[in-house]
């Protein structure tokens, strides 16, 4: 059976940001049957049934983080992780800016699901342009009266508010996100209490990926069944891939979870460039470990990828071929997490500048025999020991590139010099 | 609930302990050490630092213990290679960009930072980069200067501004490597709580602007004592360094002491030390020549200067009786100093003239519910009376923040002016003169009445349980009288309620319990009880009833009293009454002033005596919950390798007495002890209190509005970094904290005297005029104008002895 894509279906021929054109390609109509029909543990229900993992990168059951939820009478808010801010990562941003009603009408199916009384989304600095769109769109849709008070006559209230963030990385970490959202420093916090415990302004809070709830309304109508004979059994549904490097049609691909990275690198995104090899490939951003080209084959769903030493994160696949200097590319990442480091924890804090540092000269020639045994260390002395995951994602390139593409540092180091020009200018 | 117990295993050794307990405490209970940098007792766990890193059985990673909470059966280890590996670790990521500047750094040999890495750290650097390069010196606020490049974002330092202080001034700017503390909106650090954050700092990153490169901690000799800055009493030690010139006083520090300063202390406690060593400290007696105008003085000995206060007193007893002498003194002495000071008087002279209330007469101490600070930590309810505790009381102002802030009581203020408090509550304007009708209507509120009071207020008095916590600042009898009430319809509806009375000065309650005033002997026994004057080895009947302050000033300027002899008192500044004060001075009274400083007031004396600062006594002082306690022992005095030859208070007044009488003051110590012990100030107890009926009306120049008329009823108002003496003459300080003289006037009298913030204007008071600038703010209530005391260049005290106040337009600037 051809897969038919779901969550970007008419982007790019009709203008889905018109409420108009959403409504005639059957939009809100899951609200709807699940307003009247439905109560919101069988909402929870459905999408716990579905296997929708989340999509923002930790892959986690979406059913599960909203049945966490103490029942204990606090208000409870539903916040839309919309600062995509992964390297590599576009696919949220093609969500925003020409579906908006999807994303809109899946954020008030899942408040309706886990009862918040108010949603937050929390959307990237710089997506001007889709803070535009939303704001268009929630008009629309509050006219309508999808949104605000009394939906569809069913009694629910929900109100949408959209949050500029002010550019930090970290705050799509979902601690830091909320502390953001509150007014202070984008840095996470020790974990528990989860934000399901005590999230925004300490109440019960569910945060989810624009991708995630964009599955829901989809869900919602057509059923878990269906959603779960997309892809594999432990990872289903449909999943946009956002590729980008050394393809010859970069963009966002939206196939079954668990497309063999093969495919989707030579069928759907074009291929290399003539005469060039697939040298390594960042499966999930630019946090996940490098992959290289003896994993073509590996199928691109959370727990393949992490079998095969990576991780899916938000599906964001970089290509690089074997024109590309590892040990560049190694600092080029490093800069970035080094500037991003929200600075609480001191192995990020000091070890995502110093790895910088080394590699920086390194790649500039002037490195030692020494550097790579601090390089070889220093990424166990940083995963693992922080309150978020940023230190690990800050190294997971590194690490993986010091196992496969160690000789690229050792020429660097022993002939001041990169290799791969030879290479470039074959 | 309370005999629950976690049972879990660290390093091998089994342990018991609450559930809720910390990893770290319960290592620390066991006997075993767990290094820590951001983990503070008396701050939330944050877990950033990362040195804390224990191995806990079951989990994947390795565990902050300054925020894992116990489990029952938890097997931690401390003792691994990988726990010693993230330790070594952690410090060889804090060393990378930490500056090698050890030899210079003030916290060499106290560091963290530099014990941890000699006991856990890596030997070497593996360094390869420049060190990166950051600001050494920004001057963060008054006192604190900040070395970006010793920094390692503890934040403790943050976590104290934002919880123990309440304020969110000090911030982490910036972010990653570049990460650094500084100033919301780049605003002064200005907080009055600012030097903790020195001593909280693991390294040598937030230094003090006077101890900076001064001295290396080994160098120093600590000195135990109890602040005397103000009546809380805070637990400090003195560092002395010798250098050729004699011991010098470099700085202020913390002795943790949980039931009064948890270790915090205020900036004015911390930093107001280099008086003591100031140049311009009284170097040797000084007289009046005879026939010389006031405001002569010229350097005489000790001699001399002794036998024209005795030879002058002897001629006035002589001509005008015991009733004729007058001694004024005592809120800074220590308990022992303030006994011999009443005996001089009452049982050497044989005169009834003390009193140690020298800023106008406001009660020490009252007996009802008695109080102690740490009353304020289960408060559901504080009422603050009349009190500015952020700056009469800044230690105990924490505990309110606290109480206010995360444990949810409910902070009442009442009074003319809104006291600056740093978290909500409900401010009640009262008017001065008319404190005690809203209490009243408080009273009355309990029982279901009440008029005048915000219905929110009477409902949450109404449903509150448990403990209320009043403060009131001594003043206005009828409302002490009132707030007894109160307190004891609180106590009628079986709830507690306790008091905490804030003096005027560091030993205020000391001094009255010990009989410095003109109506008690010591121990709070009446001066006209003929019982207690014979126990006392008094005559049965006093010569004359004991006159107060104002009386003796009264009695000088009308030729009544001869002999005025005023201790530490600089009451130019500090009485109520400045034309009172001043014309007593300049009248025909022979005046002794003993004091540090050529005061306002020892301009005027006919001899004054240089005295000899606190370091260089020992003694007790009894704070605002009168708890006695020994200051440290005799010292030094910084000032005696200058040419300085002070005594003092007690030399002197144990000279005097001999002189006079032939014999010792006492007999000694110990008969010294017994006394006081009798009066109740016994080393180590509580003393006691003012009985209500001992509440006197103001007879001085307090502001009591007389009928209605035009103007505004100045009421004064405390500061912390002002004063008349200490503060004043302590250069360094005064230029850290400069005094602005600024008055507060309610919007609506602004608007009615046609003054805009910032304008100077002419206060109009009798017949002076006082020139300050006007700040407007809905903190004073309507009708009345907020004058702060102590503020050089604002004679807070002409607009508090003649009535009403009269605002004259704003003085422009003149242009050309």
């Amino acid at each position: 059976m051809a897969f038919e894509p779901v969550l970007t279906r008419g982007i790019g021929e009709l203008d889905l940001t018109d409420l108009k054109v959403y409504r005639a390609q059957g939009g809100y109509q899951a609200l709807e049957k699940a307003l009247r029909e439905l109560a919101p543990g069988d909402v929870v229900q459905m999408v716990t049934d579905s296997g929708l993992r989340g999509r923002g990168g930790a892959g986690f059951p979406a059913g599960k983080k909203w049945s966490f939820l103490p029942d204990d009478g606090r208000p409870r808010y539903l916040v839309c992780n919309a600062d995509e801010s992964e390297p590599g990562t576009f696919k949220d941003r093609l969500l925003i800016e020409h579906h908006p009603h999807q994303l809109i009408e899946g954020i008030v199916l899942a408040a309706y699901a886990v009862q918040a009384v108010q949603a937050f989304i929390y959307l990237r600095g710089e997506f001007l342009e889709g803070y535009r769109v939303l704001q268009r769109a929630l008009a629309q849709a509050r006219d309508a009266g999808y949104v605000g008070r009394n939906i569809l006559g069913s009694g629910f209230d929900l109100e949408i508010v959209v949050h500029r963030g002010a550019g930090a990385y970290i705050c799509g970490e979902e601690t830091g996100l909320l502390s953001s959202l509150q007014g202070g420093r984008g840095e996470p916090r020790l974990k528990p209490p989860f934000p399901a415990v005590a999230g925004l302004y300490g109440m019960p809070t569910v945060v989810n990926n624009v991708e995630t709830l964009s599955c829901v309304p989809h869900i919602v109508a057509r059923g878990p069944e269906w959603f779960r004979s997309i892809g594999p059994e432990t990872s289903p549904g449909p999943k946009i891939f956002s590729v980008s490097g050394h393809v010859v049609r970069p963009g966002n691909y939206e196939l079954p979870m668990g497309v063999p990275l093969a495919e989707l690198i030579f069928e759907h995104a074009g291929g290399l460039r003539p005469g060039r090899r697939v040298k390594a490939v960042l499966p999930g951003g630019g946090s996940s470990p490098a992959l290289t080209a003896d994993h073509l084959d590996v199928p691109l769903d959370f727990d393949s990828v992490a079998q095969a030493g990576s991780m899916l994160g938000s599906g964001a696949v970089m290509v690089l071929d074997d024109t590309t200097c590892i040990v560049k590319a190694a600092y080029v990442l490093a800069r970035f997490f080094a500037a991003e480091s929200c600075g609480q924890c001191t192995p990020c804090r000091e070890g995502t500048s110093w790895v910088a540092r080394i590699l920086g000269r390194i790649e500039a020639g002037q490195g030692r025999p020494e550097d790579l045994e601090v390089l070889k260390s220093l990424p166990g002395q940083m995963a693992g020991r922080t309150i978020c995951p940023f230190s690990d994602a800050s190294v997971g390139f590194l690490s993986s590139t010091l196992i496969h593409f160690e000789d690229e540092y050792l020429a660097h180091i022993e002939r001041g010099a990169c290799q791969v020009r030879e290479v470039r200018s074959a | 609930m309370s005999g629950e117990r976690v049972s879990l295993t660290i390093d091998g050794r089994a342990v018991q302990v609450p559930p809720g307990t910390l990893v770290l405490d319960a290592a620390r209970q066991a006997g075993v050490e767990i290094p820590v940098f951001c983990s503070h007792d008396q701050l939330d766990p944050v877990a950033v630092c990362r040195i804390c890193l224990v191995e806990v059985e079951g989990s994947r990673k390795l565990v902050p213990a300054c925020s894992e909470r116990v489990r029952e059966g938890m097997v931690v280890r401390t003792d691994t290679p990988q726990v010693a590996e993230a330790r070594k670790s952690v410090l060889e990521f804090l060393l990378i960009n930490h500056p090698l500047d050890c030899p210079v750094c003030d916290k060499g040999g106290e560091c963290d930072l530099q014990d941890l890495t000699y006991q856990y750290g890596p030997a070497l650097s593996r360094l390869a980069d420049a060190k990166m390069r950051k600001p050494k010196a920004v001057d963060l606020g008054p006192f604190i200067v900040l070395d970006e490049e010793r920094c390692i974002l503890c934040r403790r330092c943050t976590r104290f501004d934002h919880q123990v202080a309440q304020e969110r001034t000090l911030v982490v700017g910036q972010r990653a490597h570049e990460a650094l503390i500084t100033t919301a909106e780049g605003v002064p650090y200005a907080s009055v709580f600012s030097g903790n954050t020195i001593e909280l700092c693991p390294v040598g990153a937030l230094t003090s602007k006077f101890y900076r490169f001064r001295a290396r901690p080994w160098d120093l000799v600590r000195v135990d004592e109890i602040c005397h800055g103000c009546p809380v009493g805070c637990h400090i030690q003195l560092h002395f360094r010798a250098n050729v010139e004699g011991a010098r006083l470099e700085r202020v520090v913390s002795r943790p002491f949980e039931p009064i300063d948890d270790g915090w202390l205020c900036d004015r406690g911390r930093f107001n030390y280099g008086f003591v060593q100031s140049p311009e400290r009284i170097a040797q007696p000084l007289v009046r020549p005879l026939g010389a105008p006031r405001g002569t003085l010229v350097p005489t000995s000790w001699e001399e200067a002794f036998r024209r206060v005795v030879g002058r007193l002897q001629e006035v007893l002589a001509t005008q009786g015991p009733q004729g002498v007058g001694f004024i003194g005592g809120g800074r002495l220590t308990n022992e100093e303030a006994y011999l000071l009443q005996r001089l008087a009452r049982q050497v002279v044989g005169t009834e003239n003390v009193d140690h209330r020298v800023a106008g007469e406001a009660a020490a101490s009252l007996d009802v519910a008695p109080g102690r600070i740490t009353d304020l930590d289960r408060a559901a309810v504080i009422l603050v009376v009349g009190a500015h505790p952020g700056q009469s009381a800044p230690v105990v102002d924490l505990r309110i923040r606290r109480a206010a802030a995360r444990q949810g009581a409910l902070l009442l203020t009442l009074g003319p002016v809104d006291p600056e408090l740093r978290v909500p509550h409900q401010f009640l304007p009262a008017a001065p003169g008319h404190l005690a009708d809203r209490l009243e209507a408080l009273a009355q509120s309990l029982a279901g009445g009440g008029e005048g009071v915000p219905p929110r207020v009477a409902q949450e008095l109404h449903e509150r349980e448990g403990l209320l916590v009043a403060l009131w600042d001594g003043r206005e009898a009828a409302a002490g009288r009132a707030l007894a009430a109160f307190l004891q319809t609180w106590q009628a509806q079986g709830r507690e309620a306790r008091l905490l009375v804030v003096g005027d000065q560091a030993n205020s309650r000391g001094a009255e319990a010990a009989g410095l005033r003109p109506d008690l002997l010591p121990g709070y026994r009446l001066a006209a009880d003929p019982e207690a004057r014979r126990q006392a080895g008094l005559a049965p009947e006093p010569a004359a009833p004991g006159l107060s302050t104002q009386a003796m000033l009264e009695h000088a300027v009308a030729g009544r009293l001869g002999f005025l002899y005023l201790v530490g008192a600089n009451l130019v500044e500090t009485f109520p009454d400045r034309a009172l004060a001043t014309a007593a001075l300049e009248s025909e009274a022979f005046v002794v002033v003993q004091d540090l400083f050529l005061t306002e007031t020892a301009r005027l004396a006919d001899v004054v005596l240089p005295a000899a600062p606190f370091t260089a006594r020992a003694g007790h002082l009894t704070n605002l919950e009168g708890r006695v306690q020994a200051t440290g022992p005799r010292s030094t005095d910084p000032a005696a390798g200058l040419p300085v030859e002070a005594w003092t208070d007690g030399q002197i007044f144990e000279h005097l007495g001999e002189a006079l009488q032939g014999r010792p003051l006492v007999a000694g110590a110990g008969e010294l002890a017994t006394a006081l012990a009798a009066a109740g100030l016994g080393s180590g107890t509580f003393a006691g209190a003012l009985p209500v009926a001992l509440l006197h009306e103001a007879s001085d120049g307090s502001p009591t509005p007389s009928g209605s008329g035009e103007g505004l009823v100045a009421a004064p108002l405390p500061t912390i970094h002002g004063g008349g003496g200490t503060s004043r003459f302590d250069r360094a300080y005064g230029e850290r904290r400069p005094l602005a003289a600024v008055v507060y006037l309610n919007p609506e009298d602004a608007q009615r005297w046609g003054v805009v913030p910032g304008d100077r204007v002419g206060l109009e008071a009798g017949d002076g005029v006082v020139e300050a600038e006007v700040q407007v703010t809905r903190r004073v209530m309507a009708g009345v104008l907020g004058v702060p005391r102590g503020v050089p260049g604002l004679a807070w005290n002409r607009l508090t002895g003649a009535g009403r106040v009269r605002v004259r337009g704003r003085l422009l600037e003149e242009v050309g």
